[in-house]
């Protein structure tokens, strides 16, 4: 029988701060959002002092205080190549890997193995030397149960510390008993809902319900759930990446702006951010929305927000003529008067370059541009996020640039950040 | 900074030029074939040979002179492998008493002393239950030397 194991880090970004920060073990932390705005991860320890996720940082801070809950910006150049390195460990010990997402990965169990806690426990050690994480493991036959025994290895339910294996009928039947169906991958709030209303409540009183029902009341999705929850793999590991339907960011100034020409220098910004991650795709967009929003926390003040949404007549990933479309689709929307926090740019229709047709009343962008652009993300890359860009994003970032008040160092992946060793403060 | 015609900026850049890679060459040569063709081989990657693990390897730059007694200098960049198992006479780093400091291991009966490089400092014992931390091993020192400093 073929097996898989999902594995997935423990409060990634947290437990990420923590491997540069020894001082830091067992005690809470927690990571902010993107603008410091609210708390988007939190460590065990911090959990447990009743540190709401996703509030304003400002409601949970009295908390966060008498605590003394270290406190960090999100680290993503940080979180990104521990990822990376947590998904080349776990490379090592499988024949094929699904990254799932940053924190997480199918892998396929090798045929050979005899001992599956012994194998999950050797997965833990390894990433855990190499990378300083900590990871869950969970084995089972089929996607949805591993992440069942995931979840029950990480409650220290299973065979030994962070691993549970379900591998025959008995450990199946009992586990599926205990647990309850709204901690079932894939069963969202409503459908639990329903079925509650029915009175079902584990994932044992799903597995019983007659296969026309689950088909006539859930589609062939929920009856596959049932399968995969029955044992029968319906979920292949999905080794090669899924290409992406739509790119793009959405941001918070550090204050709000009211200034038209500093929120299109931070548009600027933005637009080429995208454009990097479109080319890299090596795709191409054909449509380009844009939304532009004041601040809904403060509600004295007046409130605006609008979207625009263009075809761009040639399906490009040129920074210049993107950071034009997304300049004339800002003045259509753009009104004065407000106090504005938020903008967001969107590519979407992403199409292969070679599928590209020409406009015969749009010109092509200028001949060359293409190697231009990846000179620029050459840079970039080597030397720093808009070391080279166009002149729209201007020189004023301290203006409206993001708030991380509390950022770690890139200690993977600039090279001013590294440790270092033999200072007191140990860091910077 | 300095804009060019089509509206791009460039930021200085380092004043360095960028190494060149090997000169690509056609297998057709239009003269005489080289007598080496049939002998190539890659050229030495010193990264490779440094670096032997990428995935576990992290970067940490000593600061200061304390720790010259492990041959460690102010501004050596040190090169951590966390996948190495550590043996007797290994530099390691390790986290103690709030601090990343590097030190020479020994082996004991019940676990590893670390011969802190510090010449100011007692040797230390890393031990399941103490607060140290055997965070990697150094694999190599790598000193900048004359004007690269």
């Amino acid at each position: 029988m073929s097996l898989r194991a999902l594995v997935d880090v423990n409060s990634f970004y947290a437990s990420c701060e923590q491997v540069f920060r020894p001082d830091l073990k067992g005690k809470p932390v927690v990571v902010l959002s993107n603008n410091d705005g609210c708390v988007i991860a939190a460590n065990k320890e911090a959990k447990a002092l009743g540190i709401d996720m996703w509030r304003p940082t400002f409601e949970n801070e009295a908390l966060l205080k008498k605590h003394g809950v270290r406190i960090f910006s999100s680290n993503y150049p940080l979180y990104g190549d521990m990822s990376n390195r947590v998904m080349e460990t776990l490379a090592t010990m499988t024949p094929a890997l699904e990254v799932y997402s940053i924190d997480e990965a199918f892998l396929e169990v090798p045929e050979t193995e005899q001992d599956l806690v012994g194998y999950a426990t050797r997965v833990r050690e390894r990433v855990a030397r190499w990378t300083g994480l900590p990871v869950g493991v969970g084995i089972a036959p089929t996607k949805a149960l591993s992440k069942i025994a995931n979840k029950r290895g990480k409650k220290n339910l299973g065979e030994a510390p962070g691993v549970c294996v379900i591998a025959d009928e008995a450990t199946r039947r009992f586990c599926l008993a205990d647990t309850k169906l709204e901690d079932v991958w894939g069963i969202g709030k409503r459908i639990s809902t329903r079925l509650q209303q029915r009175g079902l409540e584990t994932a044992e009183d799903f597995v019983n319900l007659p296969d026309s029902w689950v088909r006539k009341e859930l589609s062939v999705v929920g009856l596959r759930l049932k399968r995969e929850l029955e044992g029968t793999p319906q979920l292949e590991l999905e080794i090669a990446p899924k290409t992406k339907k739509m790119i793009g960011t959405a941001k918070s100034f550090g204050h709000t702006l009211s200034d038209p020409a500093l929120i299109q220098e931070a548009l600027g910004w933005y637009v080429a951010e995208v454009a990097e991650k479109l080319r890299r795709q090596q795709r191409h967009a054909s449509c380009m929305s844009l939304f532009l929003q004041t601040n809904p926390f403060k509600p004295d003040s007046p409130q605006y927000s609008n979207e625009r949404k263009a075809f761009l007549p040639v399906p490009t990933d040129d920074t210049p003529t993107l950071t034009r479309k997304a300049v004339e689709l800002f003045e259509a929307i753009y009104l004065p008067g407000y106090e504005y926090k938020r903008v967001g740019v969107w590519l979407t229709g992403l199409v292969v370059p070679t599928a590209t047709q020409l406009d015969l009343f749009e010109a092509p962008p200028p001949e060359g541009h293409s190697h231009l652009m990846e000179i620029m993300d050459g840079l970039n890359r080597k030397y720093g996020k808009g070391t080279v860009r166009t002149a729209r994003t201007g020189f004023r970032r301290n203006d409206w640039k993001l708030r991380q008040e509390r950022l770690s160092p890139r200690y993977t992946t600039c090279m001013h950040e590294i440790l270092r060793i033999g200072t007191t403060d140990g860091h910077r | 900074m300095f804009m060019s015609e089509n509206g791009f900026v460039f930021s200085p850049l380092p004043s360095t030029p960028e190494p060149v890679g090997p000169v690509r060459t056609t297998s057709a040569t239009s003269g005489f074939p080289s007598p080496a063709a049939d002998y190539a081989e890659d050229r030495i990657d010193v990264l490779r040979e440094l670096i032997r693990n990428p995935t576990a390897t992290f970067l940490a730059r000593i600061q200061g002179n304390s720790m010259r007694r492990a041959g460690l200098r102010h501004g050596d960049l040190l090169l951590v492998d966390r996948s190495r198992t550590p043996a007797a006479g290994d530099t390691a780093l390790v986290w103690t008493n709030g601090v990343f400091a590097a030190g020479i291991l020994q082996a004991t009966e019940d676990g590893w002393t670390l011969r802190t490089a510090d010449a100011h400092e007692p040797d230390l014992f890393l031990r399941e239950e103490s607060e140290a931390e055997l965070w990697g091993v150094v694999t190599y020192v790598i000193h900048p030397c004359g004007s690269f400093t």
